[in-house]
């Protein structure tokens, strides 16, 4: 016996392969007592680093070439793992077995052969004590076990094994699977100062929130190859095979340091829309309505995305349709079949269009029609695009969107060449009205939360003309969605007016001013209006009925009490002028007529010829949705009345 | 009143006229404050929770 | 005595004037249909605040905080009710700077609800502060 054997200590400085580091390497062997430690100053995996790693062994020995030890313990400044090892090594042979038992009853088991052969099984790792000693897989809190078994040879790595029953959560549970099963192999060998890989995938169950897509496993299986470097897992293809899809591949590269994806393209082929638009599609256009919008036909596409910013992205649409069924938001909408190219890029230029074969929107069919795409350093530019509406068209033209600081902004103009009134109402329900309506808007502009009409919109009605101008759609997809407008009616011919909607009859004509006019959801909730004859000289009739209409309008006791008796005695009455004035705010319309007579009263009508009567408002302020739908009650009965 | 007390009431008039129109440019922020507290208790049908008095009046600090 | 009246009725202006510029406008129709729309959604929020699955942010938003205790199928609808939310306030904050007539307020509206929301939040929700949450 040799004093000096008593305990040996050996230093092995730095060891390092692309994605494993070792520094500080040291290695104590106390003979007497049997205790073996290996110690680490700095232990570096995959960019996870542990400081003050020891392996400690309370029971060593050492008999010949073969080392051995048993009741072995593992330990960390970033905390203890509770693994029992053992080991025996044959130090001449460089052969040995390492057998580890893991927490929860897993265990690993390792034989190195003297021809420098690793072979390893493990079997039932439980996850969520992986993350234990294993800092960075703690932040998503995985769940399950693993088995894989495998083999180290000249060099290169081969494994395959599976995953039972798993699950990870980030923080926030915006990114996190449930019972997942998962089978997979790996390849990998040293290749430009890392590994290269190979690996397949097959997920059999399971579920899995990425926000914001929910996804099921279908099954699906994945083939990938790539690369590890020290900072950087390049995913150089991906082919996914899933259903709904004949091609799909998949590249990426993400920062092993910076825990970020620096880059990730994709490109999809033969896509069934039916069975992936409600998982991809639906969550990013209608996050709230996702049952209610459909897809059909087929989609290639291609998307290249780097450091948070998209690049560049085609679509190709084969007899595709898409629609939202009526619902809470309106009668919804259904377009296809759509065929075309839709490109988009950040930098550089591409063009495309699509056709669109029909569509409806709400209660308006539109007809085929076709939109020229240009993409050119992040713009898109809608070409010339003519919708076929009803025997007329709207006509877009240079339209371009483009996405600035997160936000869409928009402009360009829209025309509507001149369709019929007749067919419009027709189509809207709406009583049926004759005319011609167009519209010309050279400076349409959108921007988040309003889109702005700069032109005017023409309607010829009832002899003469409705024109809107300073049109603005405000919050045009939210809760507050409105319409404002200034609206000038000239030259309206009251006896076509009546007869439309049932509303006695009355010969004339009227002009009429309604400015700050806002509807919402159709429905006004704001206007200052007042309607008065207009100038000239033509008959000026009102009839018996027109005037008790106008009398349960203002709530009764419209007439003045006087005249009341005449009321019965003939059809028709003269006027010399009529007004009616109504500011709606809040709910509430101030009215107004020719003249105030102090006592809160108002002229609407002034008689004039004979015979003559005059009609007199009594209640100027009155509840907008009470008048409504008093006009309603009135108009309802006069169709009645006429059917007779 | 002598012309020198009335120009000088003029111009204080003057001036406190124009202090309340640079006033009014700014933000109501303890306005604003009060509207916020009516919305936010409608929407969450809230009675007010018991709490220590409202934070102090920003009206100031603009 | 004339100057003392013009200095009366001149004050009495101005002090309207403050009267009427130190109220903020929060009646337009497009605020009403705002409120009534967050007023609907709220008592499907309510129980996701109480969970602590949602917070209130420091922007005078809804943010998820933690909806692990939410069914993965049903977490698409969380964000969902999220991304309504907080549209309805942005466009809220929009519509009460629109309504006074000053577009350029919006942020200082937002900035003013933020702290509203957090301070009448309810015992158990929890808030944003300096992008770290906390239970109130």
């Amino acid at each position: 016996m040799v004093p000096a054997a008593d305990s040996f200590s050996l230093s092995l400085g730095e060891f390092s392969r692309p994605g494993l580091g070792l520094a500080g390497l040291e290695l104590a062997y106390d003979v007497r007592n049997g205790r073996l430690v290996a110690r680490a100053g700095h232990l570096e995996i995959a960019g996870q680093q542990w400081r003050d790693v020891r392996l400690q062994c309370a029971a060593a020995s050492l008999q010949g070439t073969q080392l051995k030890c048993s009741r072995g313990e593992l330990s960390f400044a970033e905390g203890k793992a509770a693994l029992a090892f053992s080991f025996s090594l044959d130090l001449e042979r460089q052969a040995g077995d390492i057998e580890i038992a893991l927490e929860d009853g897993g265990h690993l088991k390792a034989a190195m052969s003297s021809g420098g052969e690793l072979r390893f099984l493990l079997d039932n790792l439980s996850l969520s004590k992986v993350s234990r000693w294993w800092p960075a897989l703690a932040a998503w809190a995985p769940t399950g076990s693993m088995s894989a078994k495998g083999v180290y040879r000249n060099g290169a790595l081969k494994a395959q094994g599976s995953l039972r029953e798993a699950g990870f959560s980030s923080q926030t549970g915006l990114q996190a699977a449930e019972d997942l099963e998962l089978t997979f192999s790996l390849e990998a060998r040293p290749e430009r100062q890392g590994w290269g890989w190979t690996a397949d995938l097959s997920w059999m169950a399971g579920q899995a929130y990425l926000d914001p897509f929910f996804i099921q496993a279908l099954p699906w299986s994945m083939n990938a190859h790539g690369w590890l470097g020290a900072d950087r897992l390049e995913l150089t293809e991906a082919v996914l095979q899933m259903p709904g899809v004949a091609q799909l591949a998949v590249s990426a590269v993400f920062s092993l340091g910076g825990q970020r994806l620096e880059r990730f393209s994709f490109s999809l082929a033969g896509g069934e829309l039916a069975v992936l638009g409600p998982t991809w599609i639906a969550p990013l256009v209608a996050p709230a309505n996702r049952e209610a919008v459909n897809f059909g036909g087929r989609l290639a596409a291609g998307l290249e995305w780097a450091d948070g910013e998209l690049l560049a992205a085609d679509f190709v649409l084969e007899e595709a349709s898409f629609g939202m069924e009526a619902g809470a938001g309106g009668e919804g909408f259904a377009f296809g079949p759509v065929n075309g190219y839709l490109p988009w890029r950040m930098a550089g230029e591409a063009s495309g269009e699509l056709s669109v074969g029909e569509g409806r929107w709400e209660r308006l069919s539109l007809g085929r029609f076709s939109m020229p795409v240009e993409a050119r350093d992040g713009t898109l530019r809608l070409g010339r695009t003519a919708i076929p509406l009803l025997d007329g068209a709207v006509v877009f033209d240079d339209v371009h969107v483009r996405r600035q600081a997160g936000q869409w902004l928009g402009a360009g103009s829209v025309v509507i060449e001149p369709l019929s009134v007749r067919l419009l109402t027709e189509a809207l329900g709406l009583p049926l009205m004759n005319g011609v309506l167009a519209a010309s808007v050279p400076g349409l502009g959108f921007r988040p939360g309003e889109i702005t009409l700069d032109g005017a919109l023409v309607v010829s009605v009832f002899d003469g003309y409705l024109q809107a101008t300073g049109l603005r759609i405000l919050e045009p997809l939210g809760a507050s969605s409105r319409l404002q407008a200034d609206v000038e009616l000239r030259h309206i011919d009251l006896a076509q007016l009546t007869e439309t909607f049932s509303f006695g009859s009355v010969a004339g004509f009227v002009d009429a001013d309604i400015t700050g006019l806002e509807l919402s959801r159709w429905r006004p909730v704001a206007f200052d209006a007042r309607l008065y004859s207009s100038p000239g000289n033509y008959p000026r009739r009102i009839s018996q009925r027109a005037v008790e209409d106008l009398a349960a309008l203002g709530g009764g006791g419209a007439v003045a009490a006087i005249q009341r008796g005449l009321l019965g005695l003939f059809r028709d009455f003269g006027y010399r002028d009529l007004a009616l004035g109504c500011v709606l705010k809040e709910g509430v319309c101030s009215m107004s007529g020719l003249s105030s007579r102090g006592d809160g009263s108002f002229l609407i009508v002034q008689g004039g010829g004979l015979p003559a009567l005059d009609v007199i408002g009594y209640n100027p302020r009155v509840d907008w949705d009470e008048l409504v739908s008093r006009l309603q009650r009135v108009i309802a009965e006069g169709a009645s009345v006429v059917t007779d | 009143m002598p012309l020198l007390v009335r120009t000088g009431l003029a111009i204080a008039v003057m001036s406190g006229v124009a202090a309340c129109v640079t006033i009014n440019i700014y933000f109501p922020a303890a306005a604003a404050e009060k509207a916020a507290d009516k919305i936010i208790d409608e929407v969450w049908q809230a009675s007010p929770p018991e709490k220590k008095e409202a934070v102090p009046d920003r009206g100031g600090e603009k | 005595m004339k100057a003392l009246k013009w200095l009366s009725v001149v004050l009495l202006l101005g002090a309207s004037l403050v009267l009427a510029q130190g109220n903020l406008d929060v009646s337009s129709p497009a605020i009403s249909a705002l409120k009534r729309s967050m007023q609907e959604r709220h008592a499907q929020l309510a129980p996701l605040y109480d969970s602590g699955a949602l917070g209130q942010t420091t922007d005078g938003g809804v943010a998820v905080r933690d909806a692990s205790a939410v069914p993965l199928a049903q977490r698409a609808q969380a964000t969902a009710l999220v991304a309504a939310e907080n549209a309805d306030r942005s466009a809220l904050y929009r519509e009460i700077a629109r309504a006074n007539g000053h577009p350029e307020w919006e942020a200082d509206v937002r900035r003013t609800f933020a702290g509203r929301w957090a301070e009448r939040a309810r015992a158990g929700w929890w808030i944003q502060q300096d992008g770290n949450w906390v239970r109130k």
